[in-house]
């Protein structure tokens, strides 16, 4: 029998975790927790600030048994619960702490899809990924000027889990030579040029408001449409709507949507007559633009 | 042999199968490796499953098979 057996026969054991994304806090607390031999419907686990489960006693974290039997747990499931670990997901903890309940009888388990929480894993560890992802392609930088006088880009972003941390690599290898910041609700990130700091939660107001320069990428988005390759499922799939709010090019979408609606309504009209001069017009860009012509005007310019 | 049951595709029977060298599979374990259990439940036997009726219904076909469709010509 181990002490914290010994100190709760029967009552619930209460985790509280301190970070929602720390892996290796989990890590030591569950392997401490299955070599006591407690069963994952004893353990309750909860993030730091939410409220825990109502009769559970609040119990310390036991010191584990020298003699007791080690841990096993695949590389794979070391990985998967890294990754997953940062899901907002409440019930994160309890499911990672019950699949590693579960591994010590059966090595194997990750290797059946049917199971009820391999699959969940799975999709926890997806929808990270994805929000990983989307994170890296749709943060938006604005310029904003330090009392130094230097010039620092701050971005405002809406993850849907704990990825900053997680994420915060990509940033500092992809603008290693610039100063910036990434404000979250959870959270913030700040580079300046040597050294990464964490910051508390901040709010959106706490982010430039604009960026000269967005008008000329605006421009550039609006001039690059083309509404023949309009495709509104596929857009929509690759860019959720929930990002829209904090991405300045996404307010040009709606009406250039609304515009190429019109355009068609109006090509699907039959048509009456045709000008001589359109009809020379459309037969010269024809020609302008076919590939044989677009290959042979690339050779001549490459001669010359 | 699994291919060949109506619903189950690649993907599923890959997972069906690596799931049967763990344990017995029930019916709601086929139905999460499957988009539509509906459809594939008159063709299999699982280990709380047994199609006894629906395999011999006269329709059948018109339970399961989607439902044809005009296209329409000139949409635009």
């Amino acid at each position: 029998m181990t002490a914290l057996e010994a100190l709760r026969p029967d009552g619930q054991v209460v985790v509280e975790m301190a970070e929602p994304d720390d892996f290796e806090a989990w890590r030591e607390r569950a392997r401490a927790l299955v070599q006591g031999g407690v069963p994952p419907e004893r353990v309750s686990w909860i993030e730091a600030g939410a409220s825990g489960s109502l009769f559970a006693a609040a119990g310390g974290l036991s010191v584990p048994d020298v003699r007791a039997p080690w841990v096993r747990a695949s590389r794979r499931f070391v990985e998967l619960a890294e990754s997953a670990i940062l899901h907002s997901d409440p019930h994160r903890f309890a499911l990672l702490y019950r699949l590693l309940w579960r591994l010590q009888d059966t090595p194997r388990l990750l290797d059946d899809p049917a199971d009820r929480d391999v699959r969940r894993i799975g999709e926890l560890v997806r929808s990270v990924r994805r929000d990983m992802h989307k994170m890296r392609a749709f943060v938006r930088f604005r310029a904003a000027v330090e009392p130094d006088g230097c010039e620092r880009f701050v971005a405002w972003f809406e993850p849907e889990h704990h990825i900053l941390r997680a994420n915060a690599g990509f940033f500092v290898r992809r603008f290693a030579g610039m100063r910036w910041s990434i404000l979250t609700p959870r959270g913030s990130l700040h580079w300046d040029g040597d050294v990464l700091a964490e910051g508390p939660p901040a709010q959106r107001a706490d982010a430039p408001g604009g960026d000269p320069a967005e008008e000329l990428w605006r421009r550039y988005y609006a001039s690059i449409f083309n509404p023949a390759r309009l495709k509104v499922g596929a857009m929509l799939k690759e860019m959720p709507r929930k990002y829209w709010k904090n991405m300045p090019e996404t307010a040009l979408i709606p009406g250039s949507w609304r515009a190429h609606r019109r355009g068609r309504a109006r090509w699907s009209k039959p048509v009456q007559s045709s000008s001589v001069s359109g009809r020379r017009a459309s037969r010269a860009s024809t020609r302008r633009f076919t590939p044989a012509a677009a290959a042979r005007s690339a050779c001549s310019t490459t001669a010359r | 042999m699994l291919l060949r049951v109506p619903g189950l595709g690649v993907r599923a029977v890959d997972s069906v199968v690596a799931s049967r060298r763990h344990r017995r599979l029930r019916l709601d374990d086929v139905a999460r490796l499957t988009g539509s259990i509906a459809r594939v439940r008159p063709f299999i036997v699982a280990a709380d499953w047994r199609p006894t009726l629906l395999t011999d219904r006269a329709d059948l076909r018109a339970l399961l098979a989607p439902r044809s469709e005009q296209l329409e010509l000139f949409a635009a």
